[in-house]
């Protein structure tokens, strides 16, 4: 049996605790930025950092290895606790900034390899690590592995770290697509237009095989490879994410669903939860903390393992009626009406993940 | 220790620029509206998949340091007006993906990794945390760039790789395996894909050994091309 250690999260919101707090009250962290940095449409974003970099070393370098002191510990990164990197980011910013202002001392930030020796050296970490980058289901993939690992009795503990900070590189491709736009996104709202935001985020957490009120049942992958941006048309990729959770799920579950704000996978999210979880409510918090991209899995599970312990869940933020479907909570909601969470992601190419947690 | 055998290893390279022959390698192998839009590692990722079976058993492990380098280079150049087609060839595991979606092809377990060092050893122990699957695929690439490969934040070559293993010794070219760091055996970390590619091309017994990660091996079948 693997079990949930520790998750902490900051966001644009703050720590875990500050960012539960905000999404509790239905705050939105998210400000009309112009998309470059200090040029273009200006769309929704919520940010720790400036999006564009002045210095060469990383703006968000040092509050990361801030935000988690306790992390500052030789032991991960050896043979028996390995550290899963889980990302989607990595070193893009340096390598825009570069790609502008052909200041070479970036390089050294401009490769996620790069980028991940700055990050071993700052926290005293040692050389047994992976790194993931499947944009949006990079955290299930840890977490996936990490899990499978312990169970193999091939390692002691496990550290799921991830980090994503934004930069003129992604918001601009989003932009491009046209889902980041102008307006304010409302997750699961069924209205004429999606639209998504972006958040800044990092978080971790730490699994072992020692018991703790937070046991990590299962989790499911599946890539639908049906187009580059969008999910077969009939949902199936959901539903086959979805299958075998529902084989395992015994209890009352809640669930912290993807929903970014776009429509059509909102409403396939929204259907397939509804048919196989019908009695389960679901939420999104991408309206309050926006899409922190790679690391929305391990942020979001920061702030669901708050949300346990604190006794209160936060509803779907920056929802508007009318809603897609009728699982979907607006409202914030006691935990301890239920003793299992469903934790959602996906990503383009139609990539899912989906992990059960039952807790005490 | 643990075992997976080998039961396909290949590997190609291409010219700086791709000759003739070798892109009429691919020429056939995707339709022509689609081949057009496709990355040169997308291109090399469906040569070597030309044929290979991908199944709800089979856990795909995808490495690159550098990825879509050329795709990456125009899109950045293409600031302030966007490309979207850049933005999503770009983002990683794009050259998998154009493979997969032109075929179809879903499947349950794909694990896209990237970085440099130990970048062999972390596709090596995926793997082997994937023993549940009946046929792991590790597939890895990378495509050389322009100006990011002048500062070095890109690849100066084009070479790909790709190893099927199993639990299956039936036929197998030879086998992985991994244990605990050996102190008897010379530290020897993987810096990226090449010596992936020394280690199929030469068909030589080979080994990466470090104390955190421990220590993988390639064995070969002697006489076995």
């Amino acid at each position: 049996m693997v079990f949930i250690q520790g998750s902490r999260c900051i966001t644009a919101h703050g720590d875990t605790s500050d960012t539960l707090d905000s999404l509790l009250l239905g705050k939105s962290a998210l400000k009309k930025v112009p998309v470059l940095g200090d040029e273009g449409d200006e769309v929704p974003l919520a940010l720790i950092h400036p999006l564009k970099m002045s210095n060469t070393t990383p703006r968000w370098l040092n509050s990361l290895v801030n935000a988690f002191p306790n992390l500052q510990d030789s032991k991960w990164g050896s043979y028996n606790r390995p550290i899963f990197f889980t990302s989607s980011n990595y070193g893009v910013d340096s390598l825009y900034a570069f790609s502008q202002d052909e200041d070479t001392s970036r390089k050294d930030f401009a490769t996620t390899h790069g980028v991940i020796e700055k990050i071993r050296s700052l926290f005293g970490w040692g050389e047994n690590f992976s790194i993931f980058s499947h944009a949006c289901v990079s955290g299930g993939l840890g977490i996936d592995l990490a899990s499978k690992a312990l169970k193999d009795d091939e390692i002691d503990e496990a550290l799921i770290f991830s980090f994503d900070f934004l930069s003129p590189f992604v918001t601009g491709g989003f932009h491009s697509l046209k889902i980041l736009n102008g307006e304010t996104p409302a997750p699961f709202s069924d209205r004429e237009f999606g639209s998504i935001a972006l958040g800044d985020g990092a978080a971790y957490c730490i699994l072992s095989k020692q018991k703790s009120n937070i046991q990590l049942i299962c989790s499911s992958l599946y890539n639908e490879m049906d187009s580059f941006t969008g999910n077969e048309e009939t949902g199936s990729g959901f539903d086959s994410v979805l299958l075998p959770i529902s084989k395992l799920s015994k209890g009352d579950l809640w669930i912290k669903g993807h929903g970014t704000g776009t429509l059509e996978a909102g409403f396939l999210e929204s259907n397939a939860c509804l048919k196989l979880f019908p009695d389960s409510p679901l939420v999104s918090w991408k309206g309050g903390i926006g899409h922190t991209l790679g690391s929305c899995a391990v942020v979001e599970l920061a702030i669901a393992i708050e949300a346990i312990s604190n006794g209160e869940a936060p509803g779907t933020v920056g929802a508007i009626e009318p809603l897609m479907n009728s699982n979907i909570e607006k409202d914030k909601f006691k935990t301890s009406d239920f003793n299992e969470l469903l934790m959602l992601s996906n990503a383009f190419g139609g990539a899912h993940s989906a992990l059960l947690v039952r807790y005490e | 220790m643990s075992k997976l055998y080998i039961n396909e290893a290949k590997s190609l390279h291409w010219d700086d620029t791709p000759s003739s022959d070798q892109m009429a390698q691919v020429k056939d192998l995707f339709p022509s509206k689609i081949r057009r839009r496709m990355t040169r590692l997308g291109l090399m990722m469906g040569e070597l998949l030309h044929g290979v079976e991908i199944d709800s058993n089979t856990s795909i492990i995808y490495v690159s340091t550098f990825a879509e380098t050329l795709t990456i280079e125009k899109y950045l150049k293409s600031f302030p007006f966007v490309s979207p087609q850049g933005f999503q060839m770009s983002i990683h595991p794009s050259s998998v993906e154009q493979v997969c979606v032109n075929r179809k092809q879903p499947m349950d377990r794909f694990f896209p990794i990237t970085g440099k060092f130990g970048l062999v050893e972390m596709a090596l122990n995926t793997a082997f945390l994937e023993n549940n699957a009946e046929r792991i695929i590790i597939l890895g690439g990378e495509e050389r760039g322009t100006w990011l490969t002048d500062h070095e934040l890109a690849s100066e070559i084009n070479e790909a790789s790709l190893l099927i293993l199993s639990k299956n010794e039936k036929s197998s070219l030879g086998y992985v395996s991994k244990s605990n760091f050996d102190t008897n055996s010379h530290e020897f970390q993987s810096s990226g894909l090449k010596e992936l590619k020394t280690a199929i091309d030469q068909k030589k017994d080979t080994y990466f050994n470090s104390l955190d990660r421990g220590k993988y091996e390639f064995h070969w079948k002697i006489g076995n091309e």
